[in-house]
C-alpha cells in the first residue's frame, strides 16, 4: 500500500503526506485524462498486477487500485 | 538547460517528467516536429533550445507513405535541412524500430529490417558530416529491454502512447546522460581495486597461478569485465590501481599472467601498498592535478568503499555487483552513469600517456636540486597557432573543462567558437606544448577581443592542469602582448572573475606585472598592461616559443 500512495505521488507530482486510499480523481486536479492512463500502467508495471481494459475508467480513487492487488 | 523533445507520436508523458529537470519546449500536438525543424520562425527556434531530441516511430512515420527509401530520403532531408542551418542546436535523431507482425511467407523477407538499415545508414552519414548531430540509439534501447516490455498496447488503445512507463524511464535516463555528456560534465578517473575486483580471488594467499582470471568459466567473468575497462580507457578516461597488496605478488600478475587484459601502460600510476585507500586516492588527485569528484572508485570490499566514502565525499563509490557474473554489465552501467561520450578527440585516446608522462616529469623534479632547473632540463617546447576548424574541437573542450587557472571561465561549443572567432574584432590561439618527456598537445586557450584602435583585451585565458607551475603562462602572455604591440594597441584590458575553482590564478595578473584598475565586491578584477613601457622581464623564461602564421606545422597539425 504505501508503494501505491508513493506511485501515485510519483506520477501526481504531489506530495505523499497529502494522498490516502480516498483521494478521488474528481477532487485532485493533476489527475487528469493523461495522468489516469500513466498512473493505470505505472501501477500495472511497478505492482505487477493487471487492470482489464475495460476497468479503467470504474478506477476512481487511489483505494480502487487494491482491489486487483488483493486478487 | 533548454531542451526540446520532438517526436511523431504522442510524448507528452515523457516531456512532463523532463520538465522537472530542464526547461522543455511543448510543442502543440505531436505530428508537426517537420513544420518545428524546417520553419526557422517555429515556435521551436524562437524557444531557442540547446539540444534537441527528436524521437522518430518508424511505424508512424511510414503510415500512409510508400514503404521504400523514398519516404526515408525525404524525412532525413527536412533533418539535414535543419541540422546544417542550426549549427548552434545539437540534435540527437532517433534510429527506427519496425515491429512487423504482418503474416506472410517466409520467402517474402523482411522489408522492415532493410528499412531500419537505410534510416541508420543516413543518419550514420549525417553523423560524420555535421559535428551538431547525433545518433539517439532508440533501436538499442528497445532490444536491451524487448518489445514486449517496451511498448504497450494498454497505453497506446488507452491514450495514444506507444512506449511503457519503464520504456519512458530508459529514454528519459538515455536523455539526462546526453545532456551531460553535451554539457561536459563526466568524470575523468576511475580507480580500480585488484583482489576479488580484476580478479578472483586474492593474489598474496593463492598466487600468480592461483587466481581466478581466464577465458572461460569462472575466471571469463573477470578477464571480460578488464575487456569493458579497456574500452572505457579508449574513449579518453584514465585508470589507476589502489589496492592493498605487496606490491612485488600484484604487479607480477599485470605485467605476467597471461590472461591480463590491462597492463602497467594501461594505468596511469599502480599504487599498490599497505596505506588507507582514501590517502592514496588523495595522493592521486594531487600528482594528476585532477580533482576529487573527477573520481570514480571501484571496489568489491564494503568497508574499504565505506571508508573512501567517509573520508573523501567528493569521490563517487558505486556498490560493487554482489553477483560477479554481472560485472560486465557493471562496467556498461558505470560508463553510461559517469563517463558516457559523445566523441572522442585524438588527445582523448593518448590521454593516460601524458598523465604517465607527467608522473615522469614529477620524478624527474625530485632528483633536481632546484625546482628551475628542473624546469630548464624539461626542454620545453611551446608552439602557438590560430584557432581554425581543424583544432576548433580540442580548442572547445578546454574552454569546457578547464576549471582551475581559468581566468574568466566562458564556456564555448565547437560551434560558438568557430563563429567569434570568425567575427570581426575576436583572434583565437591555441599553445602546444612538448618537452623531452613527451607531447601535451593543446594545453592553451586564448581569445582577443579588439576593443579600440588602442585597446584590445582577453576574453578568455586558460590553461590546462596538466602544466601549470611550468611559467607557460608567461610566455604565452608575452607573445600575445608582443603581437598586438606590434599592431599598433597601446593597452591589453585582462580580467579575473572568480569561480569555485579558479582560486590559482586569483592573482595572476598581479604577478605577471599587470596594474589593478578595478575589484568590484564579487571579487572581479580588472587590469591593465601598458603594451609600450611596461617592464616585464622579471618574468620566467623556461621554453622555446614558435608561432606559426597560417599554416599550422608540426605539433599544431
Amino acid at each position: 500500500m504505501e508503494k501505491l500512495i508513493e506511485l501515485v505521488s510519483e506520477i501526481l507530482n504531489v506530495d505523499k503526506e497529502s494522498i490516502n486510499l480516498e483521494t478521488s480523481r474528481d477532487k485532485t486536479s493533476a489527475w487528469d485524462s493523461l495522468n489516469h492512463i500513466r498512473l493505470v500502467a505505472e501501477v500495472e508495471e511497478q505492482l505487477n498486477i493487471k487492470i482489464p481494459f475495460e476497468k479503467v475508467p470504474d478506477i476512481k480513487k487511489v483505494g480502487d487500485f487494491l482491489d486487483y492487488v488483493k486478487e | 538547460m533548454k531542451l526540446s523533445l520532438l517526436s511523431n507520436i504522442n510524448l507528452d508523458s515523457l516531456i512532463g517528467r523532463l520538465s522537472k529537470l530542464y526547461d522543455v519546449y511543448k510543442t502543440e500536438g505531436y505530428g508537426t516536429w517537420i513544420q518545428e525543424i524546417i520553419n526557422p520562425d517555429s515556435g521551436l527556434y524562437s524557444f531557442g533550445p540547446e539540444i534537441v531530441f527528436i524521437v522518430i516511430d518508424g511505424e508512424e512515420m511510414f503510415k500512409g507513405q510508400s514503404k521504400d527509401s523514398n519516404t526515408i530520403d525525404m524525412n532525413i532531408s527536412y533533418i539535414e535541412e535543419a541540422v546544417k542551418n542550426n549549427p548552434d542546436i545539437t540534435f540527437f535523431v532517433s534510429n527506427i524500430d519496425l515491429w512487423t507482425r504482418k503474416i506472410e511467407c517466409a520467402k517474402s523477407g523482411s522489408e522492415e529490417r532493410r528499412l531500419e538499415f537505410l534510416w541508420e545508414d543516413s543518419l550514420f552519414l549525417m553523423s560524420g558530416k555535421y559535428r551538431n548531430f547525433y545518433i539517439l540509439d532508440l533501436k538499442s534501447i528497445i532490444e536491451d529491454k524487448g518489445r514486449e516490455q517496451f511498448y504497450s498496447k494498454k497505453l497506446w488503445y488507452l491514450g495514444g502512447i506507444k512506449y511503457s512507463m519503464k520504456a519512458e524511464k530508459l529514454l528519459e535516463q538515455h536523455i539526462n546522460r546526453c545532456v551531460a555528456s553535451v554539457k561536459g560534465t563526466r568524470k575523468k578517473c576511475l580507480v580500480l581495486d585488484l583482489d576479488n575486483t580484476l580478479w578472483g580471488g586474492v593474489v598474496g594467499e593463492a598466487g600468480l597461478e592461483g587466481i581466478e582470471l581466464s577465458d572461460y568459466k569462472e575466471g571469463a567473468r573477470y578477464k571480460d569485465f578488464q575487456r569493458k575497462l579497456k574500452e572505457i580507457k579508449d574513449l579518453g578516461i584514465i585508470l589507476a590501481v589502489v589496492s592493498k597488496n605487496n606490491f612485488d605478488d600484484a604487479i607480477k600478475v599485470i605485467r605476467e599472467h597471461k590472461h591480463m587484459v590491462l597492463r602497467e601502460e594501461d594505468f596511469v600510476a599502480l599504487k599498490i601498498n599497505w596505506d588507507l585507500k582514501s590517502q592514496n586516492i588523495r595522493d592521486l588527485s594531487e600528482e594528476l592535478n585532477i580533482g576529487l569528484d573527477s573520481m570514480v572508485f571501484i571496489d568489491d570490499n564494503p568497508i574499504e568503499r565505506e571508508s573512501v566514502k567517509r573520508e573523501l565525499s567528493e569521490v563517487t563509490v558505486p556498490d560493487f555487483p554482489q553477483d560477479t557474473s554481472e560485472l560486465v554489465d557493471f562496467a556498461t552501467e558505470l560508463y553510461n552513469n559517469y563517463f558516457y561520450t559523445l566523441d572522442t578527440t585524438d588527445e582523448d585516446t593518448v590521454k593516460t600517456e601524458i598523465y604517465r608522462q607527467n608522473i615522469k616529469r614529477r620524478d624527474a623534479q625530485k632528483s633536481c636540486t632546484s625546482y628551475e632547473a628542473f624546469l630548464k632540463s624539461l626542454e620545453t617546447k611551446i608552439e602557438i597557432c590560430r584557432i581554425s576548424p581543424e583544432n576548433v574541437q580540442r580548442a572547445a573542450q578546454l574552454t569546457q573543462k578547464t576549471n582551475q587557472f581559468n581566468l574568466t571561465t566562458k564556456r564555448y561549443s565547437e560551434q560558438e567558437l568557430l563563429a567569434l572567432i570568425d567575427e570581426e574584432g575576436f583572434e583565437g590561439f591555441a599553445a602546444y606544448v612538448s618537452d623531452r618527456f613527451g607531447d601535451n598537445g593543446m594545453v592553451s586557450v586564448v581569445i582577443t577581443k579588439h576593443k579600440t584602435d588602442g585597446e584590445v583585451e582577453l576574453d578568455t585565458f586558460l590553461l590546462s592542469c596538466r602544466v601549470m607551475g611550468r611559467f607557460i603562462e608567461d610566455q604565452i602572455i608575452g607573445f600575445i602582448e608582443d603581437l598586438h604591440k606590434k599592431s599598433g594597441y597601446k593597452r591589453l584590458i585582462t580580467y579575473y572573475r572568480p569561480t569555485e575553482k579558479n582560486a590559482p590564478v586569483k592573482d595572476l595578473f598581479e604577478r605577471l606585472g599587470y596594474t589593478l584598475l578595478d575589484v568590484d565586491k564579487a571579487g572581479n578584477k580588472k587590469y591593465v598592461l601598458d603594451l609600450e613601457e611596461s617592464n616585464t622581464c622579471f618574468r620566467k623564461k623556461f621554453g622555446e616559443l614558435r608561432y606559426c602564421e597560417n599554416t599550422p606545422s608540426g605539433l599544431c597539425c
